[in-house]
């Protein structure tokens, strides 16, 4: 008889110990994280709260790139259709990601690994290029990879929306 | 007590005999043209999926015994109306893509086709992973790659439009407000269906933002809203891959009380510039569901967002 009550006491507190808890502990993150824009705070601004304008993927390395526009140039935008017209001062980052296949379905690709964003900023006059890789460290451009960049973000333009 | 069980199992035999006299018809209305993919292709489809969607079903012995042939007749039908390889001349190739893709990620990503018990009663029909890799390998050979598109040259002309005309969007059939100003929201991810050519964009409102900030967003708070802007993929003289034209953009708007009969989720979506609510009646929302109930552990979101970490 003892043992029988230690045994319902043993069982009710391991069933009231499995029910109970926060249930906000259960909630769960569901993110890609090979696409996470780490050491962001290196960026000139804050993509998070800036305009996206444009939107393509590269033939040639088939990256995912994503064009955000400060304030200054999203402003000269709505006056400006292409986004090769700006105000001076304008400043614009190119995310590029990897594409991968998308695993919740076939057919479709997301970004994948993050890989560097390049900044495109205009004084008036000229553009001028710069590149931050993943790990947040500037780098500068060759003659080519500058080429590069221009011919791509005159190519972007903000996506037909309503 | 074995007066009774007798008495029960009296009603019970009839009751199955007289369900024996309830058969509703199964159409079958004459192939009007068949699939035309390979050989191969055509056999595997033929062995797990003709008898739900196409006009060749072949019912066994067992199929005819009510209840399950009424059941069997629902998945006939129901299965029909999704995709139906009879008609194959109903659709064009463009629909014929996107209906072999959808089928595929039944198949493979989600499994649930063909359907378990149909499996179990019809061991024919089991897709092995050999059979399945070959559907694979046809469907992906169907993506034709990104149409260059000339007419972006008049983009620019379009986007002058669009700022001087601003569309007044009526509300969805389920009462849902169009937002406009889902395009000031934070982009969370985007995405290339080449299996429709087109180009999606993912935006986050603050609170779903936010939940995505904290790494909580399985399931999102209410108040989190998730709108995709859809565009066809064009390409320019480069080939790379631009948004086109606009087709539509959708919302998911969380109230897990307001909407619980629709799994928490507030479901609308607009088509083209003109802005039109899709849908004829308020429970279009559950074409919604069916697509999105193959996730529903990730809250019935398919996107994967990306962090922006300082």
């Amino acid at each position: 008889m003892e043992h029988m009550k230690y045994l319902i006491i043993s069982f009710t507190t391991l069933f009231i110990g499995s029910c109970s808890g926060d249930p906000k502990s259960s909630q769960k993150s569901y993110m890609n994280d090979q696409a996470e824009i780490a050491y962001a705070g290196v960026l000139p601004f804050d993509i998070r709260s800036a305009q996206l304008v444009g939107t393509m993927i590269t033939e040639d390395e088939r990256h995912a790139v994503l064009v955000w526009a400060d304030s200054i140039a999203y402003s000269a935008r709505v006056s400006h259709p292409r986004l090769t017209s700006p105000a001076a001062n304008s400043n614009w980052l190119l995310l590029h990601w990897k594409q991968t296949d998308d695993p919740v379905w076939i057919g479709a690709r997301i970004p994948g690994a993050y890989l560097y964003a390049d900044h495109v900023q205009y004084d008036g006059k000229r553009f001028f290029y710069l590149r931050y890789n993943s790990r947040g460290e500037r780098i500068d451009l060759t003659a080519d990879e500058e080429q590069k960049t221009a011919r791509l973000f005159s190519t972007i333009e903000y996506p037909d929306i309503p | 007590m074995m007066k009774k069980v007798k008495i029960i199992l009296g009603i019970g035999i009839s009751v199955f005999a007289l369900l024996q006299f309830y058969r509703p018809e199964i159409p079958m209305p004459p192939v009007t043209k068949d699939f035309d993919g390979p050989k191969e292709i055509k056999q595997i489809l033929r062995e797990s999926c003709y008898d739900c969607h196409s006009n060749e079903t072949q019912l066994k012995w067992f199929d005819q015994i009510n209840p399950a042939y009424t059941l069997v007749r629902e998945h006939v039908i129901k299965g029909r109306s999704f995709l139906n390889f009879s008609h194959w001349d109903s659709v064009n190739q463009n629909q014929r893509r996107i209906l072999l893709f959808d089928a595929l990620n039944t198949v493979k990503t989600f499994g649930t086709m063909p359907i378990h018990e149909y499996v179990l009663l019809h061991p024919r029909a089991e897709l092995t992973p050999g059979k399945i890799a070959l559907l694979e390998k046809y469907i992906l050979s169907l993506d034709t790659g990104v149409p260059y598109d000339s007419t972006r040259k008049h983009i620019t002309q379009d986007q002058k439009n669009n700022e001087s005309g601003k569309v007044k969007a009526t509300n969805a059939p389920n009462g849902i407000e169009f937002i406009p100003d889902y395009k000031n929201w934070r982009v969370i991810s985007t995405s290339e269906r080449f299996d429709h050519n087109s180009i999606r964009i993912i935006y986050a409102n603050e609170t779903a933002a936010r939940a995505i900030d904290q790494g909580k967003n399985i399931p999102y708070p209410d108040g989190a809203i998730l709108a995709k802007g859809v565009w066809e993929r064009a390409a320019d003289e480069s080939g790379n891959a631009l948004p086109g034209k606009f087709i539509h953009v959708e919302f998911m708007i969380k109230d897990s009380k307001k909407y619980a009969s629709t799994k928490g989720w507030g479901w609308a979506r607009w088509l083209g510039k003109d802005l039109k609510p899709f849908g004829k009646t308020k429970t279009f929302d559950n074409q919604c569901i069916s697509c999105h109930s193959p996730v529903r552990k990730t809250d019935f979101t398919f996107t994967m967002p990306f962090r922006v970490t300082p």
